[in-house]
């Protein structure tokens, strides 16, 4: 492949030589230093490839054994060029493409966001766009380092971000920083309050004084377990509590569902639209501006013209289809709807009450003008523990003896 | 001359041997490497004594090489070497 390359710049031509004797000629090319390669007999002589800087000491060889030489073909840059020698325009266009591929190899034209996880790429854009980084900016004027710093105090849950210019593409590769964990306390006396109304269950304590028993019916806010330990001979001491305290909780959740339900069907027909996009301009190359059919789904898709893997230019086709649908509405029966209001709900709970375990439901429907609502009590068995600081009261100053 | 010739050739042999060198590094003798039956290289020739599609012969000093096949194109030819290429059916030294 190389030497291919290597060949076409150097430019060759191919030669025939009309002799019978045509390995004196060999011989006589090969001792003048002479490098020719592809030599193949044919009806009259010999008929080779040389390099173009060869070829008048091959003419002068043949003129000498006075032999008819012909050329068969020419190939390279210097006959290509030699063949469009007298074309200005072309020679200027090729002139003119070359410089508008270099002035435009160093703008930035796109801009990747890589390694979002909570943050948006909409707001690492929108930062860019106020540090004036937007598709156009010069290359040479994106400071990798300044920029990455700004943007690291603009969004604090970056830790660390890299920007990298790749052919005329901004590649921003960042990593997000883990929250910081939550440190358990565990010097500070505490107490675990019940986080909700229940009876309860079982209890598994492992510091602190148990105020209740399983068999307990306890309100939001009661005291499960003390912090504050009492004996009748020492002190009354204050340690952190930590445990679980598993009750059984009822927990009224309202849940809805419509009377009718609505089916999008495709009817076949479609319609496909395009857009050149020129820079922040966009040409339709259709007439007519309103959607082509009254009820349809659109499917936007973006190509970027480019060259090579990461060299986009500021050139591309938007592509619109429009398939075309109907809305189909149906009564929905009772079942239907129950089943609907039960699903929601046991969406709903798991989503509040993660850990929490269903032992039971106590339903009741109400139907209403849109749809059935579910009134449900769901009975559930979960840890109601929840952590409260205990402030320690101050102890009252000793008294001094009396003197 | 020619037992003179031959004596330095025995001498140049020897030496070879005793140094643990290859032969054609020290004597005037040809190379030549045959890759399958389709390519063959040839180092230290002589001269191109016919050239036909089926067969080329090649001086190699004292004796000539003979190679016979189909199709036999002579790719790179120079004063010090020549590349054979096609299909190679005998080789012989005559």
């Amino acid at each position: 492949m190389l030497s291919a390359w290597v060949n076409y710049i150097r430019s060759y031509l191919e030669i025939e030589v009309d002799c019978p004797f045509h390995e004196r000629f060999l011989n006589l090319c090969s001792r003048a230093g002479i490098y020719f390669w592809d030599a193949q007999k044919t009806e009259r002589g010999i008929r080779f490839t040389v390099y173009r800087k060869d070829r008048k000491m091959v003419e002068q060889i043949a003129e000498k054994l006075a032999l008819k030489m012909s050329v068969c073909s020419e190939t390279g840059l210097y006959y290509l060029l030699k063949k469009y020698r007298g074309r200005y325009a072309f020679g200027a266009g090729a002139v003119a493409f070359l410089v508008a591929i270099f002035v435009l190899s160093s703008f930035v034209w796109s801009i990747d966001v890589i390694g979002c996880e909570t943050i948006t790429e909409e707001e690492v854009l929108y930062e860019l766009k106020n540090l004036e980084v937007i598709p156009g900016t010069p290359a040479s004027k994106i400071d990798s380092e300044t920029l990455s710093e700004e943007l690291k105090l603009r969004i604090p849950e970056i830790s660390w971000v890299a920007l990298n210019i790749k052919g005329s593409k901004l590649e921003v590769d960042l990593k997000e920083r883990t929250p910081k964990p939550e440190i358990m306390d565990d010097e500070t006396p505490s107490n675990l309050l019940a986080s909700k109304d229940g009876l309860i269950l079982s209890m598994e304590v492992a510091s602190g004084m148990p105020q209740v028993k399983p068999g307990d019916v306890v309100k939001r806010g009661d005291i499960l377990v003390s912090g504050a330990v009492e004996s009748e001979t020492k002190p009354t001491r204050y340690t952190p509590s930590s445990g679980r305290v598993y009750a059984k909780t009822w927990t009224k959740i309202d849940s809805k569902a419509p009377a009718f339900e609505e089916k999008r069907s495709y009817t076949g027909e479609e319609k496909t639209r395009y857009t050149l996009r020129l820079f922040d301009w966009n040409i339709p190359l259709y007439f007519g501006g309103d959607a082509p059919f009254e009820e349809s789904e659109r499917i936007l898709s973006i190509s970027e013209l480019k060259l090579g893997e990461n060299f986009y230019l500021p050139v591309g086709i938007q592509k619109e289809r429009y398939l075309e649908c109907t809305t189909e509405r149906r009564e929905l029966s009772y079942e239907e709807q129950l089943a609907i209001c039960r699903e929601r709900r046991d969406e709903l709970f798991a989503a509040t009450f993660p850990e929490a375990e269903v032992i039971d439901h106590l339903e009741e429907t109400e139907q209403v003008e849109d749809g059935l609502v579910l009134h449900s009590e769901v009975v559930g068995r979960e840890d109601i523990a929840s952590w409260s600081e205990l402030t320690v009261p101050e102890e009252p100053p000793e008294e001094a003896p009396e003197q | 001359m020619r037992n003179r010739k031959m004596a330095v050739s025995d001498y140049g042999a020897k030496l070879a041997t005793r140094l643990d060198l290859p032969c054609d590094a020290i004597l005037d003798n040809s190379h030549i490497e045959l890759l399958g039956s389709q390519e063959m290289n040839i180092e230290g020739h002589k001269g191109v004594l016919c050239y036909d599609e089926t067969l080329v012969k090649l001086s190699m000093g004292a004796k000539i090489l003979e190679i016979s096949g189909r199709g036999l194109v002579m790719k790179n030819l120079t004063s010090e070497g020549v590349s054979v290429f096609g299909e190679i059916t005998k080789v012989e030294f005559i």
